[in-house]
């Protein structure tokens, strides 16, 4: 059962064709995953009903009509920030605690009509501001990799939840966001293909804002072909959403012999930065080899303006957060304080506490970088800037005299232990990890991350590529071109027996040398390091440096100011509630039979719950019974049959189940079986 | 004369043009901002700003688009105001804590517009304030497209705030003139023409007091040849007259404030139509940052202003000048010109939709007198809907009635007095399926012409009044009008009283 968490799109479509698998058998291990990797936290919500549900869908589509979609009977988990149709909503935040969309954004409304199954809503930092899924107020989602009760590793973000929900093996495929990286950092740490797709070819439509000009949906899956096929259902002009390229998308095609001989890629020696770990450099310069071999040219580039793209992001990212963020005033939806002394009152407490620091302190910096007087000196320049980054891959990405695609680190480590990244300010956080990846969102590009090793510590190293803006056919089959050169021990490796809490002693002994030959071989070539970083990078590097330092004594300053204004209006708001509050007490002093009601409130909810339970109990039958009733028209037994024959066709339907799940784990036990052999094969011939 | 001024942001370098007035040395360029508000589609249609009702449920997440619809009727208004269309256009947004601002800001176009530079000329003549119309014109500074906001509603007894949220996020047009005004009546023109446009532009209703069409006036008083004093900002005006009443109060108070050494302060206030006074308006007092923003949902808006090219995304504005229709002033002018019809007809004719359509039915036929048929609209017809309390937009008398009645008047059929009886008739007892001449045939009201008949009928009067008829026999002519009195009387007004009197003349002679 194990091995069915790491079964790509087209394994499980063949396992159903072969009907080695059901849709709903699958969809239900699936949601049982998700209960045993409870402790990750890469669910907010776990929507059980609504998986059954359209497992059954699938599976009428699959042995009844004969027709089977694209993504029918796969299971997906879609990021906290997507609008779902009566699904809680909440972007990882108090101000939309409660909040149920009326209806499902554009990328949820098309993975539905390609016949996926939507398991659950993934953990995301507070309206997917950060990079490391610390921050939201249903706690920190965990990394599967390398998992210790005690300290264990960040996910990357924002898009985590998602990223923790796949590498489990809880969804086949997941939706994330990307503004300058969220899809890309959480793919890395988690050993997964994250894709980021140009800007405006997959529609916004329901995301819920955070960088208008640089939101882009994202994909994580296991494989690059699971990507491709996600993306050529999401994918395409959408009416509801003006950004969207109206051009009619031309789907990605992943050919297995596709060849590299005539592909230009690029190394751009900016992307080299200080605290970028050896391991990373030496992963890269090791695939960069490994294309060499395969004849593809590759070429060193320059990116002149990548050390600024991260201060231009920043200062983008506030202002549009300032601006995105003014909707959320209490009225019309989620957190309503009772500071009803005037409207002012209650915008400012159900602001102050709906958000969180992070979410808080963007908005306050970036309503700073918009007044009159600050416009032309902090955003227009920091659009000009934008303007210059853009340029930077429009020319090395010209089609005479530039490269076809970019090579790069996606971050600049493996996976940090969560002590250590909550040490840092959610700024110097995100400066670091989006270091590789946000100048693809400035410019728009689509770009793609995907594990390419495994660290001294046995986590993920990724890598990434970029081409340029709608060359997603390009980029997605050099992608599966690195992802068969580096075979990325996704499956087979310790790493997945350690995340599944298998210990490699119980293996024979015979797979345990295999394995620890693979760790070898993995661990083989290690080149040197790319070298010192040219003069120009450094240089500036340390303008940015300087940037940096300048944008942060401007933030104290104002965080200070804005302090003693708080503290001023605390004070104020305390005086008036002080008296309000002793005239209340004055008055309810006589009243003391508060107790006695409280007690009769108790038996009143006694009561409720005991309702709850058996309305829940009376659902469950109801469902069993549903379900038996969808086994049995599965198997095309006549409706008007006696409920007698109707028991032999429910046994008859069970036996066959479990007649399934025999011959399924006899072929899962082939296939490993006969992977292990075509791996040792390998070995021997290397 | 002219009154220099320092570059400002409303009026960089441009010299006004302000006439000298007697009574007072205080000048008064008065600019209003207008804002169209445009209908509202029914959602999902892609709409202008599109977010209906339902909406509001979800809106962390409501993305707008803008809508074709909108963009040609701005545009349309643009050409009727002869205003530069610009090729590129972009939107900001505009912030401001409001409840009745859901997304926390406006969508609006503060840096590039949709159009520029027009002017509207019109006619100022309000019967009784002017003995003669005069020629105006304002200098448009830009034409955008916004998004409207809700309205709060507070109150004060149950100490309660509510918002309608119903147009919040609808398209409007905003019109920003120049200060080019000079009192309240000159400004109550400009906004009646301009309704007069959107109306035959079928923009919007016009309507100022369902809020199709909202003013904000701005007035500001000076020396001559000093610049412009500090300006005040009138809103919440309901309707034509109220923009002349209400720029004629702020006008007096400034005036007064002024003369008596004090300082106009730069605010809003309110106009409250039943006491007829300006009142400050208390929480639009702060100066605001509106921390404008390029809204990033919205790519800029282009149009085609060379061909006659039209397509989704892009619309053709030579395609669009086709169609607009004569404008109001142009059917003035015409009127004027080619049918001779007094200024002052044309005027008020033109400015009631509903007699300039009648007008234009009844006249599509050329040998009815477009004169005559003028007059009969503005004397009789008013008349008959004013003595059954009637505005002229309740008119139930059809074009096709009204043009059987002038033919049956014209030719002769019947007289003056039966055309307004039967005028009364169909404005009493409304019915388009009613026949004129039928109802004249009912009544007997044929204007007799028959040569026989009144010559036996003036027979009888001379026959009945030998006393009369002597008196006139002895020379005194005076009596003649009697004896023509006695006739209409006999015979109610049926017959041709010109033809009558004729023949009543030629048997006293005998």
């Amino acid at each position: 059962m194990n091995k069915l968490s790491s079964l790509t799109i087209k394994q499980i479509h063949q396992a159903y064709r072969d009907k080695l698998l059901t849709p709903t058998s699958f969809i239900d291990q699936c949601i049982e995953k998700t209960k045993q990797t409870k402790h990750l936290n890469a669910f907010v919500t776990v929507t059980e009903e609504i998986a059954e549900n359209h497992g059954m869908e699938s599976e009428k589509r699959l042995y009844k009509d004969k027709k089977m979609k694209a993504l029918d009977g796969i299971s997906v988990g879609v990021k906290d920030n997507f609008c779902t149709k009566d699904v809680p909503t909440t972007c990882g935040s108090n101000m939309l605690r409660g909040f149920r969309p009326a209806y499902d954004a554009t990328a949820v409304a098309r993975l539905r009509g390609a016949g996926a199954c939507l398991l659950g809503k993934c953990n995301l930092d507070e309206f997917a501001m950060g990079s490391g899924t610390v921050d939201s107020i249903f706690g920190p989602t965990r990394n599967p990799w390398g998992y210790d009760e005690q300290d264990w590793r960040i996910t990357g973000g924002s898009s985590g939840g998602s990223a923790a929900a796949v590498a489990a093996g809880a969804v086949a495929a997941a939706l994330g966001s990307d503004t300058g990286g969220s899809t890309r950092n959480p793919a890395a740490y988690c050993g997964l293909v994250g894709l980021k797709p140009t800007y405006g070819l997959v529609s916004r439509y329901g995301l819920i804002p955070l960088v208008n000009s640089m939101d882009v949906p994202g994909i994580l899956t296991r494989t690059v072909e699971d990507a491709a096929i996600v993306l050529n259902c999401i994918a395409g002009p959408d009416d509801l959403d003006s950004t969207t390229i109206k051009k009619e998308f031309k789907p990605v095609s992943i050919k297995e012999d596709f060849d590299l001989s005539n592909i230009r890629i690029g190394i751009p020696k900016e992307y080299y930065c200080e605290g970028m770990s050896e391991e990373v450099v030496d992963t890269w310069r090791k695939v960069a080899d490994l294309l060499e071999n395969e004849k593809a040219q590759m070429r060193s580039v320059s990116m002149p303006h990548t050390s600024i793209s991260i201060a231009v992001y920043s200062i983008l990212n506030q202002c549009e957060v300032a601006s995105n963020m003014a909707r959320y005033d209490g009225l019309q939806y989620g957190l309503r304080t009772d500071k009803d002394y005037s409207t002012e009152e209650l915008y400012a407490s159900s602001r102050s506490q709906g958000f969180n620091n992070v979410v808080r302190s963007r908005i306050f910096t970036g309503n700073y970088f918009l007044l009159a007087r600050n416009y032309e000196k902090y955003f227009m320049k920091a659009l000009k800037l934008r303007r210059l980054v853009s340029d930077d891959f429009a020319k090395v990405f010209d089609k005479d005299t530039g490269v076809d695609i970019l090579l790069t680190p996606t971050t600049l480590s493996d996976a940090p232990l969560y002590s250590e990244f909550c040490s840092l300010h959610n700024r110097d956080q995100c400066a670091r990890q989006d270091y590789c990846t946000q100048a693809a969102n400035l410019a728009g590009a689509p770009a793609v991350a995907l594990p390419a090793a495994l660290s001294r510590r046995r986590l993920p190293l990724s890598l990434q590529l970029t081409a340029p803006p709608l060359a997603e056919d390009l980029l997605l089959n050099v992608a599966r071109q690195i992802e068969r050169l580096v075979n990325f021990p996704s499956a087979t490796a310790s790493q997945t027996l350690e995340k599944l809490n298998i210990s490699a002693s119980t293996l024979p002994s015979a797979s345990r040398g295999l394995l620890a030959r693979l760790a070898a071989a993995a661990r083989g070539a290690s080149p040197g390091p790319l070298g010192p970083p040219p003069d120009p990078a450094g240089l500036a590097l340390r303008r940015a440096a300087a940037t940096a330092q300048a944008l942060d004594d401007d933030y104290q300053i104002l965080t200070l100011q804005h302090k003693i204004k708080e503290v001023q209006l605390k004070i104020n708001r305390n005086a008036k509630f002080i008296s309000s509050l002793t005239s209340t007490l004055s008055e309810a002093r006589g009243g003391a039979g508060a107790g006695v009601a409280g007690g009769a409130g108790g038996a009143v909810e006694r009561l409720a719950a005991d309702l709850r339970a058996h309305r829940h109990k009376l659902t469950a039958y109801k469902d069993s019974a549903d379900k038996a009733k969808n086994k049995y028209s599965a198997l095309e037994v006549p409706g008007e049959l006696e409920p007698g024959v109707l028991r032999e066709g429910c046994a008859r339907a069970a036996a066959a189940a479990a007649a399934a799940a025999r011959w399924a784990r006899a072929a899962e036990d082939k296939e490993c079986t006969r992977r292990l052999r075509q791996q040792t094969l390998k070995l021997q011939l290397s | 004369m002219v009154a220099s001024r320092s570059s400002g942001t409303f009026w960089k370098g441009k010299a006004t043009r302000v006439i000298e007035r007697q009574e007072t040395d205080r000048l008064l360029p008065i600019y209003p901002a207008i804002a169209i508000a445009l209908e509202r589609l029914p959602a999902p249609r892609p709409i202008a700003f599109c977010m209906d009702i339902f909406d509001q449920h979800y809106l962390p997440l409501h993305q707008q688009r803008l809508q074709k619809k909108c963009v040609e009727l701005a545009v349309k208004t643009a050409l009727s105001l002869s205003c530069k269309v610009n090729e590129v256009s972009t939107f900001d947004r505009k912030h401001y804590f409001y409840a009745d601002l859901p997304a926390g800001y406006q969508i609006t176009q503060q840096r590039a517009p949709l159009a520029s530079d027009g002017v509207i000329s019109f006619q100022v003549y309000t019967p009784g304030v002017h003995k003669k119309p005069y020629h105006k014109s304002s200098r448009i500074k830009q034409i955008q497209l916004e998004q409207d906001s809700g309205k709060s509603l507070h109150d004060a007894e149950l100490k309660r705030s509510l918002v309608d949220l119903n147009r919040a996020g609808a398209p409007l047009i905003e019109l920003v003139f120049e200060p080019d005004l000079e009192d309240g009546e000159e400004a109550a023109a400009l906004v009646k023409e301009l309704v007069l446009i959107v109306q035959r532009l079928r923009a919007c209703s016009g309507r100022m007091e369902q809020g199709a069409l909202r003013v904000d006036a701005n007035v500001s008083l000076h020396r001559t040849g000093e610049p412009l004093g500090t300006r005040t900002e009138i809103k919440n005006i309901g309707s034509v007259r109220g923009v002349a009443s209400a720029i004629r109060y702020e006008i007096d108070r400034q005036r007064a404030l002024l003369q008596d050494g004090g300082v106009v302060s730069q605010e809003t206030r309110s106009w409250d139509a039943v006491e007829k006074v300006t009142v400050p308006m208390r929480d639009k007092e702060v100066v605001q940052d509106y921390r404008f923003m390029p809204e990033p949902n919205l790519p800029p808006l282009r149009v085609n202003l060379k061909t006659k090219e039209d397509s989704k995304d892009v619309i053709s504005v030579p395609l669009l000048q086709d169609t607009i229709p004569e404008l109001p002033e142009e059917s003035r002018k015409r009127i004027i010109e080619k049918y001779r019809v007094r200024p002052e007809i044309a005027i008020q004719l033109v400015n009631e939709p509903v007699l300039w359509d009648l007008f234009q039915g009844v006249t599509q036929d050329e040998s009815r007198d477009p004169t005559k048929v003028a007059n009969l609209l503005m004397n009789d017809l008013l008349t008959v809907l004013n003595k059954n309390k009637l505005e002229v937009t309740e008119c139930p008398v059809t074009t096709t009635q009204l043009c059987e009645l002038t033919d049956l008047l014209l030719t002769k059929k019947i007289n003056l007095e039966t055309f307004k009886q039967i005028l009364n008739e169909l404005v009493e007892n409304p019915d388009s399926e009613r026949s004129p001449a039928r109802l004249v045939a009912d009544k007997g009201l044929s204007l007799v012409t028959d040569d026989d008949e009144i010559t036996q009928r003036c027979n009888e009067v001379i026959e009945e009044n030998p006393k009369l008829v002597q008196q006139y026999k002895n020379g005194k002519v005076k009596v003649f009008k009697a004896l023509l009195g006695i006739l209409t009387k006999n015979t109610q007004g049926k017959i041709d009283m010109a033809q009558a009197s004729e023949k009543l003349k030629e048997l006293l002679k005998k």
